[in-house]
């Protein structure tokens, strides 16, 4: 069977998925970065590739996510595209009629605004991070409450609490304020939920007309409390799809499809995991300006470098 | 800001000075100021007084600095605080700051005792020099965006940019830019380009600053042109220039067209930003793209505005709040996914 592989590598979690021919999702993964893309991508694929069937043959790759080039690179991925549109091409994918999406990730959030099927707006958070997965993530931790059951949490408050969700700072002083307080822990995560998702309107949505349907995907989205308050918040139904934490996987998958029509993959095949590649990065020192250069190598070869202002270490 | 050394250094020059040009922004430019500034002032300012010291360093003893009127926002008080700031730090030095209101009077007062010759004539030739170096640099400006956009091999157009300055830089006379301006033209002339393609165009609003400065808004220019976009921009000192000499009809014209929207200017480029981005959609632009520095107050307050703005005209707009951050990725993120938006726009 031919298939299509796309990756999307975030700062909190890795995705991975595999479609078919008709863009049916054979199989995908979520699992986390933990800071190291090479690793991640590697152990994913492996792990991949273990639960799909012997005649599978993939046929093209697509990246993307903050690491997109990085592993585009390292998988010799056909597209390395943006995740604003690889997500959107996933929602629109599973839902075409879907007008906004609302993606909240690791380290960003974003809003599309869709309509007929095309992109015709987004924002993305622009100078922090207030709200996103990774300070829900600090918080679980500082609870002691598994991710997984936040959302859960946060449906069991009886009573309302105010939680600051202008900037992480005033939201977690807040949160320890009112337990100190004795307010119970459910009202505090349903409080956070609320904060979360009137700084996301105010911030990323402010201005975009938001129509339904509306599909809220990103590792956040598993976060029942947060797709309550966006509904209560919007009036509207918020739809979670069933993939929501690898659309962007997904909608790269579906973008390379397009890409590598009439043309062969370049991907070197699952072996890729059991390459040796590594980063390394230097100070150029050729001017004031000091550029941190970062130097891919497979297998002790130089295959990428970037990170320089001039342009002299492009050229491998 | 950006190109615009070589106009003032030319001026200077010409007037008898020995100009000492602060060494182009670097890491190490950025570090000094950040050190050295208020830590909630806006970054164009920590930009200045890394440069101020850099200049300093190398010997400079008198700084000209480019002032507001004072009264509008922050950058009216720029130079007070800068020259404090450098006075406590120990440097000796002198501070001339050019405002739109005094700039004759410092022309013809303060300037005329720089050098040997004090003749009006020498003030008048020297505004001439700064005049035409001015000029040609805007020229200059807008030949690369165009160049970036057609050109066939990437790169090729700001090779020859940095060609073109040296060139200029070079010219003492009026009579010599004139004749080196047109052997700039014909090098850009000469950059095999693609005329067929129809790229995006793409206007850029904002804060005059961060605009112009392509280390302080990370190459914007440049990376919308290896996309292929055709970058415009209504900004230059030729413009302010002409603004002074009120020469200048299309800066009221501009701030007329976003009175509906704001009535007063509050400082920076927040009338003209509401301005240009109308005059943007009614001529076609297919986007606009704001850079200001995080935490401009006016800037923020055209911020608020734009998006009414941009439903009104459908003119798509993104927008970039700048600070000392150096990474790079996120704006390419951002750019690639607004320059996808717009081309299936216009597909349609």
């Amino acid at each position: 069977m031919k298939a299509y592989l796309g990756v999307d590598i975030g700062s909190i979690s890795t995705n991975i998925a595999i479609i078919s021919e008709d863009a049916e999702v054979i199989e995908s993964l979520y699992i986390r970065t933990l800071g190291q893309p090479i690793k991640a991508v590697q152990d994913g694929l492996r792990k991949i590739s273990g639960m799909l069937t012997n005649n599978v043959e993939i046929i093209g790759v697509g990246t993307t996510g903050s690491a997109r080039r990085l592993i585009g690179v390292m998988l010799n991925a056909d597209l390395i595209k943006n995740e604003i549109i690889a997500h959107a091409v996933g929602a629109i994918h599973f839902y075409p009629d879907v007008q906004t999406v609302l993606e909240i990730g690791g380290q960003d959030s974003k809003i599309i605004i869709i309509r007929q099927g095309i992109v015709t707006d987004f924002a993305m958070n622009t100078v922090c991070a207030a709200g996103t997965g990774s300070f829900l993530d600090h918080q679980a931790q500082r609870l002691n409450i598994p991710i997984e059951e936040f959302g859960d949490f946060a449906l069991r408050a009886n009573s309302k609490v105010n939680i600051a969700g202008r900037c992480t700072v005033f939201a977690e002083s807040d949160m320890i304020h009112k337990a100190q307080l004795g307010v119970g822990i459910s009202e505090i995560i349903n409080g956070l939920c609320e904060a979360i998702v009137r700084n996301y309107l105010n911030n990323v949505g402010k201005g975009k007309e938001i129509l339904p349907p509306v599909i809220f995907q990103g590792g956040v989205a598993a976060n029942k409390g947060v797709k309550r308050a966006f509904e209560k918040e919007l009036g509207y139904e918020v739809i979670v799809p069933k993939y929501y934490d690898v659309m962007g996987a997904i909608g790269v998958a579906i973008l390379a499809r397009e890409e590598v029509k009439g043309k062969n993959t370049n991907f070197p095949g699952f072996e890729v995991s059991d390459i040796e590649f590594r980063t390394r990065s230097f100070e150029c020192g050729g001017c004031p300006n000091n550029c941190e250069v970062i130097e891919t190598l497979r297998e002790n070869k130089v295959i990428d470098r970037y990170g320089d202002r001039c342009g002299k270490w492009e050229v491998l | 800001m950006g190109n615009n050394w070589v106009a003032f250094k030319g001026l200077l020059e010409t007037l008898g000075a020995q100009v000492i040009v602060p060494p182009r922004i670097t890491k190490r430019t950025i570090d000094l100021g950040v050190k050295y500034s208020p830590e909630f002032v806006c970054f164009p300012f920590k930009v200045n007084i890394g440069n101020f010291i850099e200049a300093l360093e190398a010997g400079a003893d008198t700084l000209v600095m480019v002032g507001g009127t004072g009264g509008t926002c922050r950058f009216g008080f720029y130079n007070i605080v800068q020259k404090r700031i450098l006075d406590d730090l120990g440097y000796k030095f002198d501070m001339i700051v050019f405002r739109d209101d005094n700039f004759w009077e410092i022309l013809f007062k303060k300037f005329r005792k720089i050098g040997e010759d004090s003749s009006i004539s020498k003030i008048i030739k020297a505004f001439r020099v700064l005049w035409w170096k001015a000029k040609v640099i805007s020229e200059i400006e807008d030949l690369v965006r165009f160049n970036r956009a057609y050109e066939k091999r990437i790169g090729e157009a700001d090779r020859v940019l940095e060609k073109a300055l040296m060139m200029l830089d070079e010219q003492k006379k009026v009579k010599e830019i004139k004749e080196v301006r047109s052997e700039i033209k014909n090098l850009f002339k000469h950059i095999p380009k693609d005329l067929k393609k129809k790229p995006l165009r793409i206007g850029i609003i904002g804060e005059v600053y961060v605009r112009s400065e392509p280390y302080v808004n990370l190459d914007i220019e440049k990376e919308l042109g290896k996309m292929g976009v055709l970058v415009d921009q209504k900004m230059s000192v030729y413009k302010w220039l002409k603004v002074i000499l009120r020469i200048d009809l299309e800066r009221a014209w501009t701030a007329r067209r976003a009175r509906p929207y704001l009535k007063v200017n509050a400082g920076a480029e927040d009338q003209q930003s509401i301005g240009h981005t109308i005059k943007y959609a009614k001529a076609g632009t297919d986007g606009v793209i704001m850079l200001y520095p995080f935490s401009c107050m006016p800037e923020n307050i055209a911020r608020g505005i734009l998006p009414n703005v941009s439903r009104r005209y459908k003119i798509p707009i993104l927008t970039f709040s700048l600070d000392e951050q150096t990474g790079k990725t996120g704006m390419i993120t951002r750019l690639e996914a607004f320059v996808d938006l717009l081309n299936r726009k216009r597909r349609r």
